[in-house]
């Protein structure tokens, strides 16, 4: 049902929002132009959520979850925005960041691992800790000095957003899809005890699973700063509940065994579209409602995860119910 | 026989297609303890859940002192007079002693509204002494003694007015002098005419202790009498019921191969102790012994589930401390373990996945699965072992519990192990499967495999095993080979009579 369901709510989506802003178009050579910018536009914003929901989907895979990605991905960028601009940005400040965000991550994954502490709780002591790490390294400060790094915009820009994503998704459907490791994964989420009687090394693939997610926070923390120029200490704050709505939303059970890639980009795309089109009506709202139509957007957001979750739990319980011997 | 405290009739219960307890008919009298024995399986925890208001039962009549009593909660039972002490106790652990006492109840409070603690002890405190216990009521309930939580759990039920009491394997963690105890205990209460409902494993108990023996064999009562009148063998024969006319596959030659497997002085703290045994190839060496005797932990250990303290293992012939099961695959060495669900699948994943996860590594480039060859070893399997199922694609949890326990065989057998670790490999499993997987097992150790059999259904394990070890309470209480492995020498040296009666 998700296969077509979800673009089916992205298109209309798109169309009642292109409606609501007043869009008129004159030809059809008008719209193509339109539609073009506006998917363009769409990706490189979006390319920080899509990159960290790949991680996050399967961490739900494994029956866990990561609130941390939010902090992680603000503290990578603060700690390379508090280098000098340049092109020695690139041999300093980028493998550095990268470093810094695989400890994160992996740290993540052993606290879960070996104290075995649920993974909501662990992450959201990282996420609180993470976020202060973020404050003591650039106090009340914003910085920009990504702009001036000779190369770094391109990043931000649609060529390298979606080289990004096509990379990461690419390697999801070609490789990680018939992974073993994956296979691994869905089986220590669906059933850990079974996992570890099986042979799987259940806490290698845990820090691993949240290593990646860490390799990913990386990777968005490039697209971010390229796009936005500055960060500061606060930036980022509340990535991690529009990444795990999306996912949830794309038909990844949080309890674990099951998910999906494809779903999760639908997720995150008409989440980015709600957002996009409720800033761009807050003109409109402003003047017929007593309140602004952007500031809805949580009030969906949480309708919209309750929705998933309860679409996911339906679907699981139909398919459980063996048809006969 | 005193008049009729209690009386089932024609009471039934299935679950499923399973049909646990049926057409039972039971009495007790006040003042009369019952023993109630029989094998694992038998009903005996369903009888019990029914008289506890855990189930209702689906026909037939339970009435209490001549009135006809529904239960629908364990609550019901409590307050109509019966108490179950379980094997487990389900307390507070971190609550007092006088609060556990009194969970429940109505406590004494100060006339604003708070608890009168001095009060609740008071009376807690009173309680204890009626049943003459010497246990403080401060003191948290996590730390008594096993036999101290029992006292005070038996002092509960007496509070209220317990007329029945049922106990489920009371002596299961006790040590000697607490049995004892225990003993002394439950005679008191016997003389102020409390009904007693006495289960456990342990013959010499039930000997000891009952005036009479009922029998539970299938879900049926298949025997009744005084305890005057018992004997072990007997009670055992009643037990076990069916004679061993069941045919047991045996094709594989009686020679012996290599030892593939030794354990020497094999200790795990508090599971099991002090195991030594030899498994060869091309042999099925049977592992008996009560639920909870320590043989699963045993295979675990040997599997690398758990660390060992003590001992030392060789797997084919070279040392062998494995720290995961991964280790044992390598090495060739499989188990299958003894739930399936909880212990082997998802049920939401497919047959072939189920099947495929124990040799992923074998059809494995640069990390990805070789869908196609994937495909082709699974379904080659499915017609190996003869699983039956729509299609690959369909849910593991679909199938039949024979079906789910051949396909988890198969995932293993197809990595082509040298020693096996099989736990109850038929239980829950149709006949027809059951037969089936005998027929494996058999192949297997002909084939020079070397089988670790272990199973709580008797004939199963008499007639398929070469050999059999009897553990009891983590230790090896027997071994029998030849004619000497006879349902009684089994069941004796599994409830620890055997070193007392030779």
């Amino acid at each position: 049902m998700r296969h077509w369901l979800l673009p089916l709510i992205l298109l209309a989506e798109i169309a009642f929002f292109t409606a609501l802003s007043g869009q008129s178009f004159s030809s059809t050579a008008d719209a193509v132009s339109y539609f073009r910018s506006y998917f363009a536009d769409l990706l490189c914003q979006s390319a920080p959520v899509l990159l960290i929901a790949f991680g996050m989907t399967i961490v739900l895979m494994t029956a866990g979850i990561d609130l941390s990605v939010g902090s992680m991905v603000a503290l990578v960028a603060c700690v390379m925005a508090s280098f000098p601009a340049g092109p020695e940005f690139w041999w300093t400040a980028v493998p550095l960041g990268l470093a810094l965000v695989l400890l994160l991550g992996a740290t993540n994954g052993a606290l879960i691992a070996w104290l075995d502490v649920p993974p909501i709780i662990t992450t959201l002591g990282t996420m609180i800790l993470y976020r202060g790490l973020c404050f003591v390294v650039m106090g009340d400060l914003e910085k920009s000095p990504f702009l001036s790094v000779p190369g770094y915009e391109w990043l931000g820009q649609v060529s390298g957003a979606a080289l990004l994503l096509i990379f990461t998704f690419g390697l999801a459907g070609f490789w990680l899809k018939r992974s073993r490791w994956l296979r691994e994964i869905l089986m220590l989420g669906g059933n850990p005890i079974a996992a570890r009687y099986a042979g799987i090394p259940v806490s290698r693939r845990l820090i691993q699973t949240y290593g990646i997610v860490g390799l990913l926070a990386f990777l968005a923390a490039l697209t971010f700063t390229a796009r936005n120029s500055s960060v500061s200490a606060s930036s980022l704050t509340g990535l991690e509940l529009q990444v795990i709505v999306a996912v949830v939303l794309g038909g990844t059970r949080v309890q674990g065994g099951a998910g999906s890639m494809l779903g999760t980009f639908y997720g995150v795309l008409i989440i980015a579209v709600m957002d996009e089109g409720l800033r761009g009506a807050a003109q409109w709202g402003s003047r017929n409602l007593p309140f602004k139509i952007s500031h809805l957007e949580y009030i969906l957001l949480g309708m919209l995860l309750i929705a998933g979750v309860w679409l996911n739990t339906r679907e699981r319980s139909t398919a459980k119910t063996p048809p006969s011997k | 026989m005193s008049p009729s405290l209690l009386q089932l009739r024609s009471v039934g219960k299935s679950f499923g297609s399973t049909r646990a307890v049926r057409a039972l008919d039971l009495d007790l009298g006040a003042g009369e303890v019952v023993g109630l024995i029989g094998e694992n399986g038998a009903g005996k925890s369903t009888l019990i859940k029914i008289l506890s208001g855990v189930h209702t039962p689906d026909s037939g009549t339970i009435s209490l002192n001549g009135n006809a009593v529904q239960f629908s909660s364990p609550h019901e039972a409590m307050d109509a007079g019966i108490a179950t002490i379980h094997q487990e106790l389900a307390y507070c652990g971190h609550l007092t002693v006088a609060e556990n006492l009194l969970l429940g109840e109505h406590w004494p409070r100060h006339a604003w509204g708070g608890v009168d603690w001095a009060r609740l002890h008071e009376e807690a405190a009173r309680q204890l002494a009626r049943c003459q216990l010497n246990i403080s009521t401060q003191k948290a309930f996590s730390d008594l003694t096993a036999a101290q939580k029992q006292e005070v759990a038996i002092a509960r039920s007496l509070n209220r007015n317990a007329k029945l009491l049922i106990l489920d394997e009371p002596t299961a963690s006790l040590t000697e002098p607490e049995v004892v105890r225990l003993f002394a205990h439950l005679e008191r209460l016997r003389s102020e005419g409390v009904a007693i409902l006495y289960v456990s494993h342990r013959l010499d108990e039930i000997l000891k202790l009952t005036n009479r023996i009922v029998v539970l064999r299938d879900g049926e009562l298949v025997a009744s009498y005084r305890t005057a009148e018992a004997t072990v063998s007997r009670m055992v024969k009643d037990m076990v019921g069916r004679p061993l006319d069941q045919v047991y596959p045996r094709s594989r030659s009686p020679q012996k191969g290599e030892p593939m497997l030794e354990l020497d002085g094999v200790s795990l703290a508090g599971l099991f102790e002090n195991i030594s045994l030899k498994l060869h190839a091309g042999e099925i060496l049977g592992l008996a012994g009560l639920v909870g005797a320590g043989r699963s932990e045993l295979a675990r250990a040997i599997y690398g589930l758990y660390p060992c303290h003590a001992g030392a293992m060789r797997l084919k012939g070279r040392p062998w401390s494995p720290r995961g099961a991964d280790e044992a695959l390598a090495a060739g060495l499989v188990y299958l373990p003894e739930e399936r669900k909880r212990h082997s699948l998802v049920l939401e994943h497919s047959v072939r996945d189920a099947i495929s996860i124990g040799f992923t590594d074998r059809l494995t480039r640069w990390g990805m699965i070789r869908v196609n060859d994937e495909r082709r070893a699974v379904a080659e399997s499915m017609q190996r072992y003869d699983i039956r199922a729509g299609s690959a694609d369909q849910p593991i949890g679909t199938l039949s519990g024979g079906n789910q326990q051949k396909a988890i065989l198969a995932r293993w057998l197809e990595r082509k192990p040298d020693v096996i670790i099989l736990d109850e490999p038929t239980r829950g499993v149709d006949v027809g499967a059951k037969a089936e997987i005998h027929q494996l097992i058999d192949r297997l150790a002909g084939s020079g495999r070397a089988v670790l059999l272990i199973s709580s259904d008797l004939p199963e394990v008499l007639g398929m095993s070469d050999r059999i070890l009897v553990l009891h309470h983590g230790a090896v209480a027997a071994e029998f080979t030849g004619d000497a492995m006879t349902q009684e020498n089994v069941i004796l040296a599994a409830s620890g009579l055997h070193l007392a009666r030779p």
